[in-house]
Order: C-alpha cells, then sequence, then structure tokens
C-alpha cells in the first residue's frame, strides 16, 4: 500500500468520528478504556437518554446521558452548520463523513404528496464506524476470473456484514494488479462516499493506483458516465438496489464493461426475491455471487456461488 | 504677517479636515453595509449554487470582500472551522462584537446582521433562501437610509469644518 493508505489510518477506527461527537460525549468515550473504543462499532445518540455502544456486536449502555442540545451540537458538527447543503442525505437519513464513517439519523420527517422530502428535529442518531476488514487474500481472485477475463461479481450480506470493505480490497486489487492478475482501469461509482471515503477532492481510503471515482452520483446515472467518459475495464458500485441501478448494470455489461457489486440479502434465495436484482440474476448478468457474514461475524467470507448459485467454495 | 498666513492655512486645514473625517465616518458606514450586502449575496451563490458548507463558502467570499467586512467573513469562516459545535448564530454574535470597534455601523445594522446570523445554516435551502431574501430587503433599506445621512450630514460636516475654520480664523486672526 501506499502513503494514501497510511494517512487513512489515522481516520479509521473509531478515533476517526471523534471530531463529529459533541463534546460531552466525546469525552465521556474517550474515558472508557483504548481496549473498548478501539473496537466500537456503532455508537447511538437518543435524545434524553444514556449513550450506547456497540463493541464486537454486542450493545452496551453507557453513563453518558445525551440531552436535546447535544444532539443539535451532534448534527452542527456532522453538517459543518450547514443543514441546507446536505438537503439530499437529509432526506436519505445518513451523511457520510470524512473517512468513509456513517451517521444516520432521524427525527420528524417532513413528508409531502406521501414522499420524505427532508427531516426536522434530528433525535437520534446512530454513528457507523467503518473499517478496514482485511478478509480478501488474492486466492478470492482466482474465482473471479475465467481466462483473465473478470467475471461480473456481486457481493453481499445483511447490513454490517463488510461488503464495502471487501469492495475497497478488491478495488485495490483489480486495479493495481497481482502476480496472478494484470492491472485493471476501474471505475467507482461511489454514491455514498463510504468506499473511498472522497473529501475535498481526495479520496481518503487507498483504492488502487488506476482507479478513477465519481463521488456523490446516483449509481444508474454515475455507471452511464463512467461508461461515456473513462472507458473503464470493470465498474465498481456499492449497495445496488433501485431499478434504474439494474438498467444501468445491465448497460456496462452488454458494452463488454465488468460490474462488480454489493447489495443487502441474507441468501441467494433473498437475493432473487428483490425487484432490483431479480432480473439481473434471472438473465445471469451475474457469474459470481460472494457471500458475506452477518454484522457478528464482519468481513467474512461464507461462500462464492456461480449464477445458478451453486457453492463453488467455502469462504475464509 | 507670514506668522498669520501661517496660522491661518494651519486652521482652516485642520478645521476642514475634522468636517473630512466626520463626513467620511457617515460615508464609510453605508460603504461597508454595501460591503455586507455584496458580501451576503456572494456567500448565498456560495451557498445555493456552488452548494458549499458555511466555513468555506465565508472563506472563499472572504477573498473577494475588502477591508473590515472581509476581515468579519475570515473570522467566520475560521470560528466556524474550528468550533463546529458551537451554532452559528453564537460565533457570528461574538465575531460581530470582536470587529464592532472596526466597523462604522450603528446598533440598528449590527441588529440587522445579527438577526439573520439566528438562523442562519440550521434549516433547508427554501427556508435559507427565505431568511436571506428579509435579510436583503432590511438591509438595503438601511443602507438607503445610510446614504441620505450620507448626503444630508456629508455636506453639512465638509462645509461646517471650512465655515468653523473660517470663523476661527476671523475671531483668532
Amino acid at each position: 500500500m501506499n502513503e494514501n493508505t497510511n494517512n487513512t489510518q489515522a481516520s479509521i477506527g473509531c478515533k476517526g468520528i471523534m471530531a463529529y461527537l459533541p463534546s460531552n460525549v466525546r469525552k465521556g468515550i474517550l474515558a472508557m478504556p483504548d481496549a473498548y473504543v478501539n473496537h466500537i462499532e456503532e455508537i447511538r445518540l437518543r435524545v434524553n437518554s444514556p449513550v450506547t455502544v456497540k463493541i464486537k456486536g454486542k450493545m452496551f449502555e453507557t453513563e453518558i446521558f445525551c440531552t436535546k442540545d447535544d444532539i443539535d451540537a451532534a448534527v452542527r458538527l456532522i453538517t459543518s452548520n450547514s443543514f441546507y447543503a446536505l438537503e439530499n442525505c437529509i432526506k436519505q437519513g445518513f451523511i457520510t463523513l470524512p473517512g468513509g464513517h456513517r451517521v444516520g439519523f432521524v427525527g420528524r420527517a417532513v413528508a409531502e404528496n406521501g414522499s420524505i422530502k427532508g427531516q426536522r428535529d434530528i433525535g437520534f442518531l446512530n454513528y457507523r464506524v467503518a473499517r478496514i476488514t482485511n478478509s480478501c487474500n488474492e486466492k478470492i481472485l482466482h474465482y473471479l476470473f475465467n481466462n483473465g477475463t473478470f467475471l461480473n461479481t456481486l457481493i453481499f450480506s445483511p447490513p454490517g456484514g463488510g461488503k464495502t470493505s471487501l469492495l475497497r480490497s478488491l478495488a485495490v486489487m483489480l486495479s493495481d494488479g497481482t502476480s496472478a492478475f494484470s492491472a485493471h482501469n476501474v471505475f467507482v461509482v461511489d454514491e455514498r462516499s463510504e468506499m473511498a471515503g472522497f473529501s475535498r477532492g481526495e479520496p481518503l481510503f487507498y483504492v488502487g493506483k488506476h482507479t478513477d471515482i465519481l463521488d456523490n452520483a446516483p449509481k444508474a446515472e454515475g455507471i452511464m458516465l463512467g461508461i461515456r467518459s473513462m472507458a473503464p475495464d470493470i465498474i465498481i458500485t456499492d449497495e445496488i438496489g433501485k431499478n434504474e441501478d439494474g438498467t444501468a448494470i445491465c448497460e456496462a455489461i452488454n458494452c463488454g464493461i465488468g460490474v462488480l457489486a454489493s447489495a443487502h440479502g441474507g441468501s441467494f434465495a433473498e437475493l432473487q426475491q428483490r425487484s432490483a436484482l431479480k432480473n439481473l440474476i434471472g438473465n445471469n448478468s451475474f457469474q459470481r455471487f460472494i457471500a458475506l457474514g452477518d454484522r457478528y461475524a464482519p468481513g467474512v467470507i461464507k461462500g462464492v456461488y456461480n449464477s445458478k448459485g451453486e457453492l463453488l467454495t467455502y469462504g475464509s | 504677517m507670514v506668522v498669520e498666513i501661517i496660522m491661518t492655512a494651519v486652521i482652516l486645514v485642520s478645521s476642514c479636515s475634522i468636517g473630512f473625517f466626520f463626513a467620511q465616518g457617515i460615508s464609510r458606514r453605508r460603504k461597508e453595509l454595501e460591503q455586507f450586502t455584496h458580501g451576503f449575496s456572494l456567500l448565498e451563490t456560495e451557498m445555493f449554487f456552488a452548494n458549499h458548507n458555511l466555513p468555506d463558502a465565508f472563506g472563499i467570499v472572504a477573498e473577494k470582500l475588502s477591508s473590515n467586512v472581509a476581515a468579519v467573513f475570515k473570522d467566520c469562516s475560521v470560528e466556524l472551522a474550528n468550533n463546529s459545535d458551537i451554532g452559528f448564530a453564537e460565533i457570528f454574535k461574538d465575531v460581530i462584537n470582536t470587529h464592532k470597534p472596526h466597523l462604522s455601523l450603528l446598533t440598528e445594522d449590527i441588529e440587522v446582521l445579527l438577526r439573520l446570523g439566528q438562523s442562519f445554516g440550521v434549516s433547508d435551502i427554501e427556508d435559507q433562501k427565505q431568511k436571506l431574501a428579509v435579510f436583503f430587503k432590511e438591509i438595503n433599506y438601511i443602507t438607503e437610509e445610510a446614504l441620505l445621512q450620507e448626503q444630508k450630514w456629508g455636506k453639512i460636516c465638509r462645509g461646517g469644518g471650512l465655515m468653523g475654520g473660517i470663523l476661527l480664523v476671523l475671531l483668532v486672526v
């Protein structure tokens, strides 16, 4: 890895989100033993309730009490006092912080014509700590290539299973190349700024030296833009879920571009139930599926499957 | 005779300078209000079209302004970046209070600025645009008033300085 990766280490882990916690909560968390702090996966702030943290999959209630003022300060911190600039994020209910950490939040929804237009009076926040899970080694690439051609691959797991981390690891290997596989031009459509952790024009996570990143763009449009403008060998995108994502992925595949994507799903059968993925799976758009563990075993590869859902290998 | 001429010249130059100084003070208020209007117009563009957050937007605008008003914008940018858990209203109030002695604004002008600061950044684009529209109406109103004051009192100060000087020359010399 290079310098970029080293710079990133500072913002990875719980310490990377400290600057975005209200001072009262920050002090409380930092007062905890390092052994706990270093393994925090989530910090939940609920108005007029104790702060809870998740460590190695288990929830713990802390002695830190969260008031409305703390919540307001947290919102100011994560939005840099600029609520207006993040309207789309507010509507979707999450903000990605520098370093790829994600803060989900809910409050009073502002609805119009039956759909959520925005949110006000935020009262509940969930800080999810980004991590790099070194779950991936070169061996897996042997299942993703056939005679030197990349096989379109979908990574799936329930939320918190380590999909983004695996995508990032694969992006590096595909982009830089390995002893057995040559380097590729990779195009990352990073709608939520999680994969590359793009901040002020620079990626905070290393995603490969032959990688172009389109940050903050809707996946479907981003994929089409990538096809037109960057002539990639492989397009990588996270958490596909809308029908238009599926259409854009089909378009990329029909253009001869490899696709590596991820989606929420507990099993192969569950994936087939999702409307956006039904067609992609039905017409064999993806030739490989990688199943990851759940949030209690993040980053653990459970198995690699072929387009028919047949298990090719057990995981890590 | 030479002494008298020199004294007359000194008195006239001094009294005229005092008149001009007061006239400039009145004119500075109008200019600063115009600078604030210009600054917040630029800020509006940076916020809603360039989609910059407030610390960045204030920093960019500060570079496009001059004098004391630029310093206000610059300090807002720095303070927002360093203390983002404090609300903008509080930061803006502190910055304005720090710069107040160097500004030629009246209390009512400061109040208009602080009123905008109370709700800045904390709501959605639509709401922010409305708040800015109200602010622009208010600041335009006081700027026009400042212009009238400048035209009226500026002349009086300059003329008064000269007349006062002549009167003093007649009395003393």
